[in-house]
């Protein structure tokens, strides 16, 4: 089966031995994603919404990179540093997936590889035919 | 070829109900390693020496999964403490080599074996 990495233009360059995106066969892994721009500055201040929203901005890059929309995505898993803040990132998810609903983990984590995050989010997609 | 197939690895400390990885088609499910021996004892204290055993661990099961880490498309770390980071990168990028696979990497309060300070679990793929 094929394997095929993905380093996305306009993304942060990943901070350890990694990269955005691997390809499978027709599997797509998305690494966690974080909510940093191009330059890997935290974006949104303390604000898991817009973090989240940078989030999905970001993911939509990656997928994109691998002809993938996020109507493709099988699962995510979603970690936060609060869980109670589970109910305010909602309506971003409604808002990105729209009709698709992919399987979906969330746990609450005490800490994120980059400070101040306080949401990270990765995903599995099946790249269309 | 068999659709699913279990693989366990000789030495390997046997923790839970669970097995070193599983092959579903052409991917392979690594199991999340930790820090253990096969006596179920701590294999160091050190960050450093716990996760060049993870890492060394994670080729084994591999290899016996007929992969290499070349083939592997995601990993995940979990640390008990995510200052470690740094720590672990030269082995990441010893065992990797070229590849770079997916990866997300979290802080968790606790792992399953106490004094661990690192878990890795992975994809591969099986080489054409």
């Amino acid at each position: 089966m094929s394997r095929e990495e993905y380093r996305v233009d306009g993304l942060a360059e990943p901070i350890s031995h990694f990269t955005d995106a691997v390809r499978a066969g027709d599997l797509l892994f998305v690494s966690g994603i974080v909510p940093v721009d191009a330059g890997g500055n935290l974006v949104g201040g303390s604000d898991v919404v817009l973090q989240t929203r940078q989030v999905f901005e970001n993911m939509r890059a990656v997928l994109a990179a691998a002809g993938c929309r996020f109507e493709d995505v099988a699962k995510v898993v979603i970690f936060l540093t609060d869980i109670d803040d589970r109910p305010r990132i909602n309506p971003v998810r409604q808002e990105v997936f729209g009709a698709t609903r992919p399987a979906s983990t969330l746990v609450e984590v005490p800490r994120l590889a980059v400070e101040g995050a306080k949401v990270e989010i990765e995903c599995v997609a099946v790249v269309p035919a | 070829m068999t659709a699913r197939e279990q693989i366990r690895v000789p030495g390997r400390p046997e923790l839970a109900h669970s097995a070193d990885a599983v092959r579903a088609g052409e991917l392979v499910f690594v199991a999340g390693i930790l820090p253990v021996d096969e006596g179920g004892g701590l294999t160091g204290d050190d960050v450093v020496a716990q996760a060049e055993f993870v890492f060394d661990e994670l080729g084994r099961i591999l290899d016996a999964a007929e992969c290499s880490p070349a083939d592997v498309v995601k990993v995940s770390v979990f640390l008990t403490d995510v200052d470690d980071r740094p720590r672990i990168n030269p082995i990441r990028e010893r065992v990797f080599g070229a590849a770079r696979p997916a990866s997300t990497l979290v802080e968790v309060s606790g792992l399953a074996v106490s004094g661990a300070r690192i878990e890795v679990d992975a994809v591969a793929v099986r080489p054409a």
